[in-house]
C-alpha cells in the first residue's frame, strides 16, 4: 500500500500527478524550485480544480481534501524518507540526470524512483545513478490530463528491478489506470503518434489547408475526440510540445518531428497555450477557452511583428 | 450481546455500540474527514450524555477503526472494559448484488465476493470493504457480519427489477434494479406494524426514507415488491445532491454539449444535482426551508420538485400493491420535518391519506408516532438501520456456547 509519495516538479505533469495521487488518498510532498514557483504551482492546482468544479467533475470538498494532502516544499531533502519519488520536471536530459543524481545521494536505500519521461531512455537515465540504485528506477509516462486519462505507459530500463516494477503497478492500481507496457524507444506509443499529429496539424494550418477550427473540428468528428490536435497542443503547452519534438527529432532523425516554424515562432513570442492565455486559442485568467473567432494566426505571425496579445 | 455497528463511508465512519438485549445504543459516534489533516471524532455516551470531541490525524479506515475502538474502551468515556465484551461487529454494506440476498457472516470468501461487487457500487462498496478489513485486522477473534442495503429488495419480482433495455446487458453486467436503504425500509415496515398493533404481513406499507439519500419502498405484506432506487442509489426520489429519476437522454445530450466525460457526468448527477443543483443554495433541507420562508424562488422550486416526486411515488406504489394501509417516514428529514411530510402528502385524500396537523407538528425531534386522520395510517419512524444491523449481527454470530452473555 503506497500512502506517501514525493513528486518533483510542479509543472503541468507534476501537478496532475500530485492531484491524481491526492484524490486517491495519498499524502503527496510536491517539490518545486523556489517559493515563487511553488506558489504559482498551487495557484494553478487550485484553478484547475475550480474549473473542474464548474464543470461538475469534482466538488469543493474534494478540492479541499486534495489541497490538504498535497504538501508544497522547496527543498529536495524533504523527500529523503519517502518510499516512492516521482520526478516530473522538464523533458531535459541534463536536468533529469542532475536531479536523479541528487535523489541518489539523499534517498533511503529502498526508495523507488519513477521518471515521468515521454522521450528519454530510462536505461540512460539509470546510468547516472550509483550501480546498486539502478534497479530502483522505472519509467511511468503519465498522459495529460493525468486526472482523466485512464492509461499510463510503463517503461522498464535494462536494469529495472522487481521492486520498482511492483511500485509502478501499485501506483497504476491506486490511480485506477491501465498500464500499457512499452519498449524503451523514443516517444513510446502515445507521444510518438501525438507529436507527429500535432506537428502535422501545425503544418496544415501554416500551409493554409484549413483554418484552426476546421482542423480541430475535422479531427474531433472523425475520431470522436474531445480535443482537436491544436487545442490539445495548447493544453499540453506549446513550449513542451516544441521541446518534445526537438528531442524526438534528435533521437529519431525523422523529419515529421522537426518542429513546424509556426510552432517555434509562437513559443518565441511567449504564446504557450492555455497557461499563457494564448496559443492557437485564447484563454481567460482561469484557463477557460474564450469563444473568439479565428485568430490572426490564420496568417503566420511574422518574426518581429508587434502583436499585443 | 454488545454489537459494534460500523457504517464506513468514503471519508467518514459512523458507529454505534448497541446492546441487543435492550436494543438501545450505548454510544453513538462519528469519525469525519478521514484522510484530511485534522479528522474529527465525536462520541456521545447514551446513559449519561457525556460527549467527546477530538481532533486527530486519521489517514485511513484502519486509523479510524483504531481510534473508535480506543474511545469505545476508554476508561473515562467508554462503554466496555475490554474488547472481549464486543460480541460481534455488524457492517453496513451498500451493494450485495445478486449474490447476497441476506446478511452473512464474513469470511475470506465473503470478503472476496464483496471485493468483486465493487464494479456494481464503485462509490460505496470500496469504503465498506475498507471498514471490514480494518475491523477484521483489529478484532480478529470477533465474529463479523455484513448487512446489505440491497438484501431486503432481493425478492422484488422481475417485472419490477428489469429495465426495458437489451436483455443481454442483464446477462453480461447484471444491469437491473437492486434498490437500497433495505435495512431502513425493513425497519419502518416493522415499526409501523408495531405502532398499529398489527403484524407486518397483514399490511400494505409504503416506507419513505428521506435523508441525504432518499428512497421509497412498497412493502406488500412484509416484502419489498418495488423500490425507487435502482441499479445505483441515483434513481427515484430527488435527493440532497442526486438527481433521482431523469430521462437518460438528458445526460447524453449534456455530455455532448459540454464535452463531458463519463466521470464528469457521474459526478454531475451524484454530487451536483438534486436539491443542491436545483436550488443553487444548499443540499440541506433546513437551509432550504429557511430560504424559502424568506422568499427564495429557487429554494421553493427545489422543495416543490422534491415533494411532488415523493407524492408521485406514493400513488405509483399504492397502485403496485393494489391498496395502501400505512405510510412510514424515516431518515433525518422524514422523521424530523413535519412540513416536508405534510407537503409530500398533500392532495392524497382520494387514497384515504389525511394528515392530523397537530400530531404531525409534534413529531419533530426524533419521536415516533402516528399523525393521520384518514383511513391510511401515517407515521414518523426513527431511523433504525443500526439496530437492524446489530440484531442481524447477533443472530449470525451465534450464541456463546458457554451461555455467558457478551
Amino acid at each position: 500500500m503506497i500512502d506517501r509519495v514525493g513528486v518533483i516538479g510542479g509543472g503541468t505533469a507534476g501537478r496532475g500527478i500530485a492531484r491524481a495521487l491526492a484524490q486517491a488518498g495519498v499524502d503527496v510532498t510536491l517539490v518545486e524550485a523556489s517559493d515563487r514557483t511553488l506558489e504559482s504551482t498551487f495557484e494553478h492546482l487550485r484553478e484547475g480544480m475550480d474549473r473542474d468544479i464548474a464543470r461538475w467533475s469534482i466538488t469543493e470538498g474534494e478540492r479541499d481534501a486534495v489541497l490538504a494532502r498535497v504538501h508544497g516544499r522547496v527543498s529536495l531533502e524533504t523527500v529523503h524518507t519517502l518510499p516512492v519519488v516521482i520526478e516530473a520536471i522538464h523533458e531535459d536530459r541534463k536536468e533529469k540526470e542532475r536531479l536523479l543524481a541528487a535523489l541518489d545521494r539523499i534517498s533511503r536505500p529502498d526508495a523507488v524512483f519513477v521518471t515521468n519521461t515521454s522521450t528519454l531512455s530510462v536505461s540512460a537515465l539509470a546510468a547516472t545513478l550509483s550501480p546498486r540504485r539502478r534497479p530502483w528506477l522505472v519509467g511511468l509516462h503519465f498522459l495529460h490530463p493525468v486526472t482523466r486519462v485512464a492509461a499510463v505507459e510503463l517503461v522498464r530500463g535494462h536494469e529495472t528491478g522487481p521492486e520498482a516494477l511492483a511500485a509502478a503497478r501499485g501506483l497504476a492500481d491506486l490511480l485506477g489506470k491501465e498500464l500499457i507496457e512499452v519498449a524503451e524507444y523514443p516517444g513510446y506509443i502515445t507521444s510518438r503518434l501525438t507529436l507527429a499529429l500535432i506537428n502535422e496539424a501545425v503544418h496544415t494550418l501554416m500551409e493554409g489547408v484549413g483554418t484552426r477550427d476546421a482542423i480541430d473540428r475535422a479531427m474531433k468528428l472523425r475520431f470522436g475526440w474531445t480535443h482537436g490536435p491544436l487545442a490539445l497542443a495548447d493544453e499540453m503547452g506549446l513550449d513542451s510540445v516544441a521541446r518534445s519534438l526537438e528531442s524526438m527529432w534528435s533521437e529519431l532523425g525523422l523529419p515529421q518531428y522537426r518542429p513546424a516554424p509556426l510552432l517555434r515562432q509562437m513559443v518565441t513570442r511567449g504564446w504557450l497555450g492555455e497557461k499563457s492565455g494564448r496559443g492557437f486559442y485564447r484563454y481567460d485568467e482561469a484557463g477557460n477557452r474564450l469563444a473568439a473567432g479565428e485568430l490572426d494566426l490564420e496568417r503566420p505571425p511574422l518574426p518581429g511583428a508587434e502583436d499585443a496579445p | 450481546m454488545k454489537v459494534l455497528v460500523l457504517n464506513s463511508g468514503s471519508s467518514s465512519v459512523k458507529y454505534q455500540v448497541i446492546d441487543t438485549t435492550t436494543g438501545a445504543p450505548l454510544v453513538v459516534g462519528l469519525v469525519e474527514r478521514i484522510g484530511a489533516g485534522g479528522a474529527l471524532l465525536t462520541q456521545t455516551r447514551t446513559h449519561d450524555g457525556s460527549r467527546v470531541r477530538s481532533s486527530a490525524a486519521i489517514l485511513d479506515h484502519r486509523d479510524a477503526i483504531r481510534a473508535i475502538l480506543d474511545l469505545v474502551a476508554d476508561p473515562e468515556q467508554g462503554v466496555v472494559e475490554s474488547f472481549d465484551e464486543i460480541g460481534s461487529v455488524g457492517h453496513r454494506v451498500v451493494h450485495g448484488g445478486e449474490r447476497f440476498v441476506e446478511s452473512v457472516r464474513i469470511d475470506e470468501t465473503v470478503v472476496e465476493e464483496i471485493r468483486e461487487s465493487i464494479a456494481l457500487a464503485p462509490l460505496h462498496n470500496p469504503h465498506n470493504l475498507a471498514g471490514i478489513l480494518a475491523a477484521r485486522s483489529r478484532l480478529p477473534e470477533v465474529p463479523q457480519v455484513a448487512v446489505f442495503d440491497t438484501a431486503f429488495h432481493a425478492e422484488m419480482p422481475p417485472h419490477a427489477y428489469h429495465y426495458a433495455v437489451p436483455y443481454v446487458l442483464y446477462r453480461r453486467y447484471r444491469i437491473r434494479r437492486y434498490g437500497f436503504h433495505g435495512t431502513s425500509h425493513q425497519h419502518v415496515g416493522h415499526r409501523v406494524a408495531r405502532l398499529l398493533e398489527r403484524e407486518p404481513d397483514e399490511l400494505k406499507t409504503l416506507s419513505i426514507h428521506l435523508g441525504n439519500g432518499a428512497s421509497a419502498c412498497a412493502i406488500d405484506r412484509g416484502r419489498s415488491i418495488d423500490t425507487s432506487m435502482g441499479f445505483t442509489p441515483l434513481e427515484g426520489l430527488v435527493m440532497g445532491t442526486r438527481s433521482g429519476d431523469l430521462d437518460a437522454a438528458v445526460i447524453l445530450h449534456v455530455m455532448g454539449r459540454e464535452e463531458l466525460r463519463v466521470a464528469d457526468a457521474v459526478s454531475l448527477l451524484n454530487k451536483h444535482s438534486g436539491l443542491q443543483g436545483l436550488s443553487g443554495i444548499s443540499s440541506d433541507m433546513r437551509d432550504l426551508l429557511e430560504e424559502e420562508a424568506e422568499g427564495a424562488d429557487r429554494a421553493r422550486l427545489a422543495l416543490d420538485v422534491y415533494c411532488y416526486r415523493v407524492r408521485k411515488y406514493i400513488g405509483a406504489y399504492a397502485a403496485a400493491m393494489g391498496g395502501l394501509d400505512a405510510i412510514g417516514f424515516t431518515g433525518g428529514v422524514g422523521q424530523n420535518s413535519a412540513e416536508i411530510r405534510a407537503r409530500c402528502l398533500e392532495g392524497l385524500g382520494f387514497l384515504g391519506v389525511e394528515v392530523d396537523d397537530d400530531a404531525n407538528a409534534g413529531l419533530t425531534g426524533g419521536e415516533e408516532g402516528l399523525f393521520h386522520s384518514g383511513s391510511v395510517a401515517v407515521a414518523a419512524i426513527r431511523t433504525g438501520e443500526e439496530l437492524v444491523i446489530a440484531m442481524e449481527a447477533e443472530r449470525l454470530s451465534g450464541v456463546d456456547p458457554a451461555g455467558i452473555p457478551g
